[in-house]
């Protein structure tokens, strides 16, 4: 066996199909990696030439007659607002998701709404006073002047002196109280110890996140009659709170501290069901492996050797798998390069959080482990799909019917989801069991009939079905005459 | 001794017999020459043979084990061509070989060496097979055929496309393997002029059946013969004889199909009429001839 397997590796690494498909792969993967760095470092960037043109466009659509529509008045001022501060923004270098940009948004808002007496919450803001041209340019200068004495980390020191118990607890219900205001209280503590002010970066919202998450936590918690929407609701609140309360308790709210969610998934984006990079080469291998040995003819040499059709079978399929492995882990290798020279913020031994559904529990990986377990859930997927291509292959011994195949087994399952409201038993083939990562952490089928032991189960059944049927049929087939 | 024992097999594709109780034996040192007209059944026999097709009924048995029951140990002393010698396009000739000696116990690389040098691609063995004429090629499936130092050689067609001197090369080679080598061979082929050089013995199918499975030498001389006459005239011999198996060859030559005993009363009938004779002699019948007229033409059911 070991023989057959080695010769049919030989032969596919010699196959110039090969190396094709991985070139071409290889461009792909690169260019991915280099568009996905340039997106991330345009958002990243101020652009805020283009944000002012946005709004003063979309200001346009507000009028009608150069008259300005009532029903459109809130979200008329608020574009003025965006492009004054933004305006402002640029000429003092502020970073838009920053704290400063946020009092210079909210400081030219509230001007705003007064000059163009908007009504809110049944307040008209002439009620404080009509504001006139030269009144609204020097509140707004007198805000410029603010600016500069501005220490973002003081308006959280504020709402921590202010704190105000009573009123806090208007959002709980009684029994809550001092656990919201214990855990509000220690959010307040940990942005001030952490300089973690108000901004719109990742780390502030994930406090500002984390409390509104706590509040339905809360109300949901000690429910043993909860529906399953809000059952539902329940996990992914849980999560946010758990998930905070870990980073918080190790300190790993500030991105830059070590804990990285998104290197994992680029990394693992080739095991990605949906990354048709890995089927285009399973599709190559497999086509190959049968169909091409029976167009070609030298089917006739190898059968005619003192080895077994079960032997011969099981020595393909056994070579499909590991080729498949092999491209797998060289396009891991690639995307890992690629993101250590092209993406700037990637780190492959960051800490990766993942929080799992079913242990109600934050469990820490790096970027390989996570890769493997990702790999350990896929496997299915790409053992089930080979052995489907490799059957069709055997079965009508022409390449093109086996490489349309594959294709098929991409868009057969998006299209048969549409049906399975109707018919349920759709739900169980292979290309729905197949999705075994959807339960990685405690997570769920989209298919709700479907659970991992059940899909685990009708998985290796499928494999072993499969695999005999493959061997039965090799085993029986006439070489015709040609 | 037989190593090769087809025993009375049976394919049937769909409704259409295609084999009828095909039986016969190759013993070691023979060269069996496995002849049919086109759509026969010669193909179809070989892929029972080598198992490349499943047998409907019979047997066949090679050095002593059922190919059904233990294919390895039946298949482990072949080597074959069938069809056209397939190889791996996209590797060389050696890379081919290579591949095939992996699957065997025991190949050096000095047996490969000696099989390159026997088939003479020394020069060309490290192109690529997609760059080789169809005789390199054929020189290459032999070579391919030999790599497990078979003792049974099936070859459909081993000389296709082989210039004059490599026909001579590979029918030099065949002889000696079933000399030397004891090897029991079978080569099924169209050029029948060729193959009775060197063949020692000839099956021949139609429609599926032997019609004839016996020596050559047994086969080219059937009991009626052809005789070849010259005179000093051949005028008016088809009067004499009637146009019954005669064949007028020129002014003085004429052929007559009859059997040895008829021959002194056609002698007698020719002097009485004022013939006179210059010789006479057996003519023995090509291979082509005697397939022939076991086959009565070309004619698939």
């Amino acid at each position: 066996m070991n023989k057959l397997v080695r010769n049919e590796l030989y032969k596919l690494f010699h196959k110039k199909s090969t190396y094709i498909y991985l070139f071409i792969i290889t461009v792909l993967l690169v260019l991915i990696s280099y568009i996905s760095n340039k997106s991330i470092q345009l958002a990243n960037n101020n652009d805020f030439d283009s944000m002012i043109a946005t709004s003063q466009s979309n200001i346009e659509s507000f009028k009608d007659n150069n008259k300005i529509l009532d029903e459109f008045k809130d979200s008329y001022v608020q574009e003025l607002a965006n492009i004054d501060s933004l305006k402002l923004a640029k000429e003092r270098n502020v970073d838009v998701l920053s704290a400063e940009y946020d009092y210079i948004k909210s400081k030219v808002y509230a001007l705003y709404l007064v000059k163009y007496n908007v009504i809110e919450n049944g307040y008209s803001y002439s009620d404080f006073g009509y504001l006139s041209e030269e009144d609204f340019n020097n509140k707004l200068n007198e805000t410029i002047k603010k600016l500069d004495n501005f220490v973002p980390i003081e308006e959280v020191k504020n709402d921590l002196n202010n704190l105000n118990k009573e009123q806090l607890c208007k959002s709980v219900s009684k029994k809550y109280c001092d656990e919201y205001y214990n855990v509000y209280k220690s959010v307040l503590e940990y942005r001030i110890n952490n300089n973690i002010p108000y901004t719109q970066h990742e780390n502030s919202n994930v406090l500002t996140s984390y409390l509104e998450a706590y509040l339905t936590y809360l109300e949901l918690r000690d429910n043993k009659n909860l529906s399953k929407e809000k059952k539902d609701e329940y996990r992914e609140v849980l999560k946010t709170v758990k998930l905070t309360q870990y980073r918080m308790e190790h300190n790993l709210i500030d991105n830059k501290k070590n804990v990285d969610l998104g290197s994992a998934s680029f990394i693992a984006s080739p095991i990605d069901e949906n990354t048709i990079f890995l089927i285009f080469g399973i599709i190559v291998i497999a086509c190959g492996i049968f169909s091409e040995e029976f167009d070609k003819g030298t089917i006739k040499q190898l059968l005619i050797k003192p080895y077994s059709r079960n032997k011969i079978a099981v020595a393909k399929i056994i070579t499909c798998l590991i080729a498949t492995l092999i491209f797998l882990i060289y396009f891991i290798i690639v995307n890992i390069l690629c993101g250590q020279l092209l993406i700037s913020a990637f780190d492959i031994n960051s800490t990766v959080l993942m929080y799992d559904y079913n242990l109600e529990k934050v469990l820490v990986y790096n970027g390989f482990q996570l890769i493997g377990l990702y790999l350990l859930y896929k496997l299915p997927y790409l053992i089930l799909f080979t052995l489907i291509i490799l059957l069709v292959s055997v079965i009508t011994r022409n390449t093109a019917i086996s490489a349309v195949s594959g294709f098929m087994l991409i868009i057969l399952p998006e299209i048969l989801s549409l049906l399975i409201d109707k018919f349920k038993p759709l739900a169980y083939l292979p290309f729905y069991t197949w999705r075994l990562d959807e339960f990685m952490f405690g997570g769920r089928s989209t298919i709700k009939q479907l659970t991992f032991n059940n899909s685990l189960i009708l998985d290796i059944v499928y494999i072993v079905i499969f695999s005999i049927s493959l061997i039965i049929v090799f085993k029986r087939t006439d070489i015709k005459n040609q | 001794m037989s190593i090769v024992k087809v025993d009375k097999i049976n394919k049937k594709f769909g409704k259409k017999q295609i084999l009828h109780d095909v039986s016969f034996e190759i013993n070691e040192g023979e060269i069996l020459g496995f002849i049919g007209p086109n759509g026969a059944g010669k193909t179809t026999t070989i892929k029972l043979m080598l198992g490349l097709q499943s047998i409907d009924s019979g047997s066949v048995t090679i050095n002593g084990y059922d190919l059904k029951k233990d294919f390895e140990k039946a298949i482990k002393g072949v080597g074959g061509i069938i069809e056209s010698p397939d190889m791996y396009m996209y590797l060389s000739g050696r890379q081919n070989l290579k591949l095939i000696a992996n699957m065997y116990k025991g190949i050096t690389k000095k047996d490969i060496e000696d099989l390159i040098k026997l088939v003479g691609l020394e020069k060309r063995i490290d192109d690529k097979v997609s760059k080789y004429s169809l005789g390199m090629r054929q020189r290459l499936g032999i070579a391919a055929a030999l790599i497990s130092k078979p003792n049974v050689l099936i070859l459909d067609e081993p000389t296709n496309g082989l210039d004059p001197q490599g026909i001579l090369e590979i029918r030099e080679l065949i002889k000696k393997l079933a000399k030397e080598n004891k090897m029991a061979i079978m080569i099924s082929s169209h050029n029948l002029s060729e193959l009775e050089n060197f063949i020692t013995d000839a099956c021949i199918i139609q429609n599926g059946k032997i019609v004839s499975n016996s020596s050559i030498k047994k086969l080219k001389s059937l009991d009626v013969s052809k005789y070849r006459f010259k005179l000093n005239k051949t005028r008016g011999i088809k009067t004499l004889f009637g146009n019954n198996n005669i064949e007028v060859i020129d002014d003085e030559t004429f052929e007559i199909e009859v059997e040895k005993k008829d021959i002194n009363s056609i002698l007698k009938k020719l002097i009485s009429n004022d013939f006179e004779i210059y010789s006479l002699y057996k003519v023995s019948m090509s291979l082509e001839e005697a397939f022939i007229k076991e086959t009565g033409g070309n004619v698939i059911e």
